[in-house]
């Protein structure tokens, strides 16, 4: 960036005497929050003397009489010069200092245990400051990070918590792949929703072992430690006010493939309600489509050729997507309004935010919002003694009455037929086929019961269902430097959050008729009254105490020699439970008065058929504690600022492990070096490559798997027929288990050419995950097996992981017209080195959920071969023995595992972004392209008969085989009265289906203004903002119109607009 | 700084020594490490592995007493079930076996209750120690039992010692892989196991769920009627009945009603013939949809007998479907457990082999007459060893009605030159047939115990 120097000087003319030594005062100050500078040395270049600023950025300092001049330096700002005019002195001069950009890039890493100026930092850190955080819009702070910091990987796109994100790439089998979230230098146990972004000032991704061990047993997948905002001293009360708006498209509904048209729908239907045996009545009256009934209905003779032709063009006309969209879906909004105060005098500094979120959900009835307040005041009652505290509030409301469109399925693996209708022409609701017959419910009236149909419509007003959340999070920190060198800090954090919800059945609605009706007794009485029914009081409590002590040393030995170091210990409890709640029976909402007495023991005939007790009232209680206890060090030495070499040493136990681990002390531990090559004497490149530093680390992590036992456990429950206590038996128990451990190589380069034209980084790894938990397979004949819900987990299986992160930045062209692009590039491999795998697992499961095997990825998607389709009857091709035919039970059941295709990576290896942003006289508009790389999906279709079954439709219906020749340009197999499920799994777990992923896409828009305004004013800032994202697709690989980011989706993330300012004071 | 390194030694200490105990606790507070007697107890009172998930579906299915149309055949999935019932060559198509899965876990937990009450203090209350040291052994030998009834050949003792029997685990250590033993020394465990939980358990324990005195006894003479000891069987059997007797006359129940039966009776007052209540849920192919009772089955009900009426109900569609007798549910799920009417059966059964004409006949009629219109019952006489005989065969495939006795009954008999019988399934106009002497009257070992436990096949 081009240097300008912006200083203002507020004169006012007074007649000096001018004298050989005058006096001048003054004050530094920050251009950009005007906040005083303490510590700044201004210096008279004529007359050589000197001053440094005071704590409020004032200065006196002795000037030659007549004409001189006067530097002013500070740290992080460009240094400025000011002519001071003999017969122009004013009284106090304000001088207003500019960031230096160039020196910005150098930025103070968090790693939650310490700070670290990245020029000294030899791990891997991805920092996300609060510029880049703010470039998108959003309630959520986790969804800032797509598409802008290299190695963090979003598995789902638009995901919004951690378990969507991978830090480069994955290090565990079976145990939790979710990235460590800390929040202000403890782990955070509560709702990431419950985060103001606003409050937020930076995020850092602690990358490999140096970065993150220090994070001990918890983190081998990766740390994100989110830093929130603090006021500072000697500041005046800054005050920011942002809001924004964000409206959504409705939904396409007609973007999966997994539908077919309604006529086709009621042929297909017609052809197996004539070919009999399919619809049979049941005794448990097993749901039939609504055209099935109308069928049934004009055989019996209730209803004439008239009437049914009537009913079936009505149909045809129908499609439930558009009924959907029209009743069920709409756009999303949010609203979005924050405003936080900060600053500080000399011994005292405070941050006050509140903001407010309103979300309107994309389901009719559903939505959500939250408020946060947050306080935090920081004081120094003595020199060197600071002390802090701080207290965060959240509360989320959410209410949760809406019906997507798998609602509207009749029945578990059901689809719902196409010509359902929601609404007539004049806005009457219609009752549409629900857990069970129409025409048993259309006769329920006449045997005495409630009108028993479910209509979606109505429900959407009969339900109401409500959860809150609210979450207090205090802070206690003492920090007291002493000595000069050493500062003792001590930080205990208390987070407690909760959760409750509450449902409300009206009396009309389907959930108390269906109820009532079921326990109708042949005599006419009802077990269940008519009335409202209220669920509510589920609660869940989280409560966590976090306590640390550690001892920070930090010295500079000469010009040459530094070293800093810690150490200390942390203890932690996190306490979990949830109570069950009640049921309410003929609950009054006006009098809240209602019923539970009821006899939960006493079987009932039920209607349609069989018996059954009344649904009792939950009992389930849980209650979890997990418990750590960790020392750490950690210590880093830097000679000439050339060389720098680290490293941290970690002890973790915990209440997860086994007697024997906690005993063992095995520490994580981590080293790490790095040279700046372009400090060296003998540096010949300084021309090209200014900077240049080599970085190399190696060390260990942690991942610990909360499922997994040590002891030998049952879990008591209490049985609802004998009434005993019972116990399941959890776990046979295993002493040794301890945390999994994942150790990284890292390899790193960072560079910037002159004036920071080009910066960047390169970097490369390789995780080696070793002692993962996995189930250890046993002879069934142990009692180990899938019957017992038990398994045998222990620590022993291996997984690398490699890849590559590479970040560049060029600033392309500056001045008035500024051009700025990001460019991003990772890679990421894994590969399972060892783990058992049960050798009888049929071939089905490899396509469902692949099991881990030695040698492959555990991201592989597999695949049979294809061989085309039999050019005389359209079916599918299998190589038998070196035989193309149609033995499809012997092709699949013998089908050697070994010899299934690794058709493909499910996660993208490759993926990266490239921004570019262009800044003109406050305009700034930054536009993200995200792309993703070598992965392929499995596509759905349709397979011979499928539409005969329960499984589904697809628009392949259409593209089917059906006389010699379509061989040539269809994959899709003929038609086929009825399901193999051989035959269909060789073509629906084929290479056919296997489609490529990838993708180019625009990930969002930003375009900002920042006004012009004058400084004076108390007006510091003015921005306004716009936002776009989910733009959609620049360029995919597949011609299937399938959004490889929303595969098996019933829509694609609609786009979003958004529209904000920002003003601060 | 020595204050600040006194305060940190303090800190330190704290935290070390205070460690040990901070890190020893559960993390899931319903989460128990069994040591008390209840603890045990309630392990084995885990009805829904012990009681409520028969482990012998493959015998159900093996049986006779249902048939299925081509269109309930072709819809079915599970090859266990598409397989099994055609008694075909490869059953299970490389998927784990739920009979045999269940069978050892039970055992497994059986095991963990035996070892852990050894490790129990002395002064604990002998009655309730001897409960569940007997509760245990009664579950580990019924499901060894029902296991060999699976998956061994029919007991011959000619070649019993040789014949391949099911490994006989005694430990819980899962650890250990155990090979098959011989059909001899199966069922000797299976002996010795029954005979010590007699002696340990109490004449009733308080539900039906949990195994007594009679049930061990009721199982013993099961097990040696199986053998053709029938003199030990008959002793066994007379020593269940001095201790239990009693029968439902269904003279006093509504025969014709959905629920006879009262569901899932948990006492002994709710449902008086139960000895040892199991139940098996509904599976695919027996399931309400598919089932039809075999017309042979109930060709054999005599007009007045109304158990043809308490069992079955006729669907709309023609099909006479089993209303789950003592579950007292509905057809959603059987009873297989024990009841004193099976025990009246193999009584008679023991004393007529052994000539006891009388007492054999005075067990069939007074079983009878519980189960026929009182007004017109006759008492059965002046009948030949083979006539009460026949009567008692054909009295058992009346009333245990898909207990899993049917293919019991079928393996047991093989040789026998007036019961033995093959059975018949048409699927698709062909005709699939299991003779007495067929090698498939033992399914074969799971294939995943196979290829970690590298045993012997059942040849087939």
């Amino acid at each position: 960036m081009k240097t300008t120097i912006s200083l203002i000087l507020f004169l006012c003319f007074a007649g000096m005497a001018a004298f050989s030594q005058q006096e001048v005062m003054g004050v530094v100050r920050s251009a950009e929050d005007r906040a005083s500078l303490s510590g700044a040395n201004v210096r008279s270049i004529s007359s050589g003397g000197s001053a440094t600023t005071d704590s409020e950025g004032r200065f006196r300092l002795s000037v030659s009489a007549g004409t001189d001049t006067i530097q002013v330096t500070y740290i992080g700002y460009i240094t400025q010069r000011i002519p001071i005019n003999k017969m122009r002195i004013p009284e106090t001069i304000e001088i207003y200092l500019e960031a230096d950009a160039s020196t910005l890039e150098e930025v103070v890493i968090n790693t939650g245990y310490y700070k670290v100026p990245k020029e000294r930092a030899t791990g891997s850190f991805t920092h996300v400051d609060n510029s880049l955080l703010n470039r998108s819009v959003g309630s959520n702070i986790l969804q800032r990070l797509e598409g802008i910091a290299p190695g963090v990987q979003f598995v789902n796109a638009n995901g919004a918590s951690a378990s969507d994100i991978r830090v480069r790439g994955v290090a565990t089998i079976e145990s939790d792949e979710t990235p460590l979230i800390v929040v202000d230098n403890f782990p955070y146990e509560g709702d990431i929703n419950s985060i103001n972004p606003n409050d937020v000032e930076s995020i850092t991704v602690l990358r490999d072992a140096a970065a993150a061990s220090i994070w001990g047993a918890r983190a081998g997948n990766g740390v994100i430690v989110i830093t929130t905002k603090q006021g500072r001293y000697n500041q005046r009360a800054k005050i920011s006010v942002n809001s924004n708006f964000t409206m959504g498209e409705k939904p396409d509904l007609f973007y999966s493939q997994s539908w077919l048209p309604s006529a086709t729908v009621m042929d297909i239907e017609k052809e197996l309600f004539e070919r009999g045996g399919y619809y049979l009545e049941s005794t448990n009256q097993r749901p039939f489509p609504a055209y099935v009934e109308l069928l049934i209905k004009h055989k019996n003779g209730s209803i004439d050729d008239a009437e049914l032709a009537r009913q079936e063009a009505i149909m045809r006309k129908t499609d439930v997507r558009n009924e959907a969209m029209r009743h069920l879906y709409r756009g999303e909004s949010h609203q979005q309004y924050a405003i936080n105060i900060s600053g500080g005098g000399e011994r005292y500094r405070y941050y006050l935010s509140t903001g407010y979120d309103q979300n309107r959900s994309i389901l009719v009835g559903n939505g959500n919002n939250r408020l946060n307040m947050n306080l935090q005041n920081t004081f120094q009652p003595i020199d060197g003694l600071e002390i802090t505290a701080g207290i965060w509030y959240a509360q989320q409301r959410a209410t949760n009455n809406g019906l997507s469109l798998s609602n509207l399925n009749p029945a578990a693996a059901q689809q719902v037929s196409t010509y359902v209708r929601l609404a007539d022409e004049q806005g009457n609701t219609l009752a549409i086929p629900h857990e069970r017959r129409l025409a048993y419910y259309d006769r329920a009236e006449a045997d005495g019961l409630l009108d028993w149909h479910y209509r979606p419509l109505d429900e959407l007003q009969l339900t109401d269902n409500t959860s809150t959340g609210n979450e207090y999070r205090l802070n206690a920190a003492l920090r007291y430097r002493f000595l000069d060198h050493f500062n003792l800090n001590v930080t205990y954090q208390y987070l407690q959050s909760s959760s409750t919800g509450k449902n409300y059945y009206d009396a009309d609605s389907y959930f108390v008729r269906n109820l009532v009706n079921r326990f109708t007794q042949a005599d006419g009485s009802r077990m269940v009254p008519h009335g409202a029914i209220l669920d509510g009081g589920r609660n869940t409590v989280g409560r966590s105490q976090s306590g640390r002590a550690q001892l920070n040393y930090s010295r500079d030995f000469g010009s040459d020699h530094s070293v800093t170091a810690l150490t200390g210990a942390e203890i932690r409890e996190a306490v979990s439970e949830s109570s069950p709640g009640y049921r309410i029976y003929n609950f009054d909402r006006e009098l809240l008065t209602g019923t539970a007495t009821y006899n939960y023991n006493q079987a009932y005939p039920v209607r349609p058929s069989g018996s059954s007790r009344l649904p009792t009232p939950p009992t389930g209680l849980t209650h979890y504690t997990d418990r750590y206890l960790s020392y750490f060090g950690n210590a880093a030495y830097t000679y000439t600022g050339r060389y720098t070499l680290s490293g941290s040493l970690r002890w973790d136990g915990s209440n997860l492990f086994g007697v024997k681990t906690n005993q063992k002390g095995v520490p994580l531990w981590s080293i790490g070096g790095s040279w700046n090559a372009s400090k060296e004497p003998f540096y010949g490149l300084g021309d090209i490559l200014p900077y240049l530093r080599l970085r190399a680390t190696y060390g260990s992590a942690g991942n610990v798997n909360k499922q997994v036992s040590v002891f030998p456990v049952v879990r008591f429950t209490t049985n609802s027929t004998t009434g005993l206590p019972v116990a399941n038996v959890q776990s046979v128990g295993n002493p040794s288990l301890r945390w999994e451990q994942v150790n990284t190589l890292n390899f790193g380069v960072d560079f910037a050419s002159r004036n920071n034209r080009i910066q960047g980084n390169v970097e490369y790894y390789t995780k080696y995950a070793e002692d993962l938990i996995g189930e250890d397979f046993m002879a069934p004949s142990t009692g180990i097996n899938s019957a017992a819900r038990l398994s045998n987990q222990i620590n022993y299986a291996n997984l690398r992981t490699h890849g590559w992160d590479v970040q560049v930045t060029t600033r392309n062209l500056t001045g008035v017209l500024n051009w700025q692009t990001g460019f991003q590039f990772s890679h990421v491999r894994n590969k399972v080195t060892h783990f058992s795998t049960a050798e009888v697992n049929t071939i089905g499961t490899y396509f469902t959920n692949p099991p881990p095997v030695i040698g492959q990825s555990r991201d592989a998607v597999y695949a049979l071969p294809w061989h085309g389709l039999d050019g005389d009857t359209g079916m599918p091709l299998v190589d038998v023995d070196g035989q193309m035919g149609m033995d499809y039970d012997a092709y699949i059941r013998n089908y050697d595992a070994d010899k299934l295709l690794i058709a493909g990576m499910r996660v993208p290896p490759f993926y990266g972004a490239l921004r570019n942003t262009l800044e003109w006289k406050g305009v700034q508009v930054g536009v993200n392209i995200v792309w993703k790389a070598g992965y392929v999906f499995r596509r759905q279709s349709i397979s011979p008969g499928q539409e005969y079954s329960t499984s589904g439709y697809h628009i392949d219906y259409f593209r089917r085989w059906q006389r010699p020749g379509d061989e040539l340009h269809t994959d899709v197999p003929a038609w086929a009265e009825t399901v193999q499920p051989y035959r269909s799994q060789s073509y629906l777990y084929s290479e056919a289906l296997i489609t490529d992923g990838d993708q180019i896409r625009l990930q969002d828009v930003n375009l900002s203004y920042d006004l012009p305004v004058n400084q004076t004013l108390l007006l510091r800032r003015m921005r306004l903002y716009a936002y776009a994202r989910n733009l959609g697709i620049l360029w995919k690989a597949n011609q299937d119109d399938i959004d490889p980011d929303y595969v098996n989706a019933e829509y694609i993330a609609p786009r979003m607009f958004s529209v904000g300012v920002q003003v601060d004071f | 700084m020595k204050q600040i390194n006194i305060l940190l030694l303090i800190v330190v200490l704290f935290l070390c020594s205070c460690g040990k105990e901070f890190l020893n606790i559960k993390r899931d507070g319903s989460q128990i490490i069994p040591y008390t007697l209840a603890d045990y107890q309630s392990i084995l009172d885990n009805v829904n592995v012990f009681n409520f998930d028969s482990g012998n579906r493959l015998a159900i299915i093996g049986g006779d007493e249902y048939f299925l149309s081509d269109q309930s055949y072709a819809s079915l999935t599970a090859p266990y079930e598409k397989n099994g019932y055609l008694w075909g060559k490869d059953v299970y198509e490389g998927q784990s076996v739920h009979d045999w899965n269940i069978g050892y876990h039970r055992i497994l937990l059986a095991n963990l209750v035996l070892e852990g009450v050894d490790g129990i203090e002395p002064n604990v209350d002998e009655g309730v120690l001897n409960n569940v040291k007997g509760n245990a052994l009664f579950v580990r030998a019924y499901n060894f039992y029902q296991l060999a009834q699976l998956f061994c050949h029919p007991y011959d003792e000619r070649s019993a010692s040789t014949d391949l029997g099911i490994p006989i685990r005694l430990e819980s250590d899962i650890t250990i892989t155990t090979p098959r033993s011989n059909v001899e020394a199966t069922y000797e465990q299976i002996i010795v196991d029954f005979r010590e939980a007699a002696d340990l358990l109490p004449v009733y324990s308080g539900n039906l769920y949990r195994p007594s005195k009679v049930a061990a006894y009721t199982m013993l003479a099961k097990a040696y009627l199986h053998l053709g000891d029938y003199i030990n069987g008959a002793e066994a059997a007379d020593r269940a009945l001095a201790l239990k007797n009693e029968l439902i006359d269904y003279n006093d129940i509504d025969v014709d009603s959905d629920l006879p039966f009262p569901m899932l009776p948990v006492s002994r007052e709710e449902n008086k013939e139960i000895i040892y209540f199991s139940m098996m849920s509904n599976i695919p192919v027996i399931q309400v949809s598919r089932f039809n009772a075999d017309t042979i089955l109930l060709g054999l009900y005599e007009a007045e007998d109304l158990r043809r009426r308490a069992y079955f109900y006729e669907e709309n569609d023609g099909r006479v479907v089993f209303k789950g007798s003592y579950v007292g549910g509905g057809p959603y799920a059987f009873f297989s457990g024990l009841a004193v009417d099976e025990l009246y059966l193999i009584a008679a059964e023991c004393h007529a082999r052994q000539g006891n004409l009388q007492e054999a006949l005075e067990h069939v009629n007074f079983l009878r007459k519980h189960r026929f219109l009182t007004a017109t019952f006759e008492p059965l006489a002046n009948l030949t060893k083979e006539g009460i005989l026949t009567y008692i065969i054909e009295e058992r495939r009346k009333e245990l009605v898909l207990r899993g006795n049917c293919w019991e009954d079928v393996r047991r008999l093989r040789r026998d030159t007036m019961f033995s019988r093959s059975l018949k399934r048409i699927i698709e106009g062909e005709t699939y047939l299991l003779e007495p002497g067929s090698p498939k009257l033992a399914w074969p070992i799971p294939e995943d115990e196979i290829a970690i436990n590298n045993m012997l096949q059942n040849e087939r």
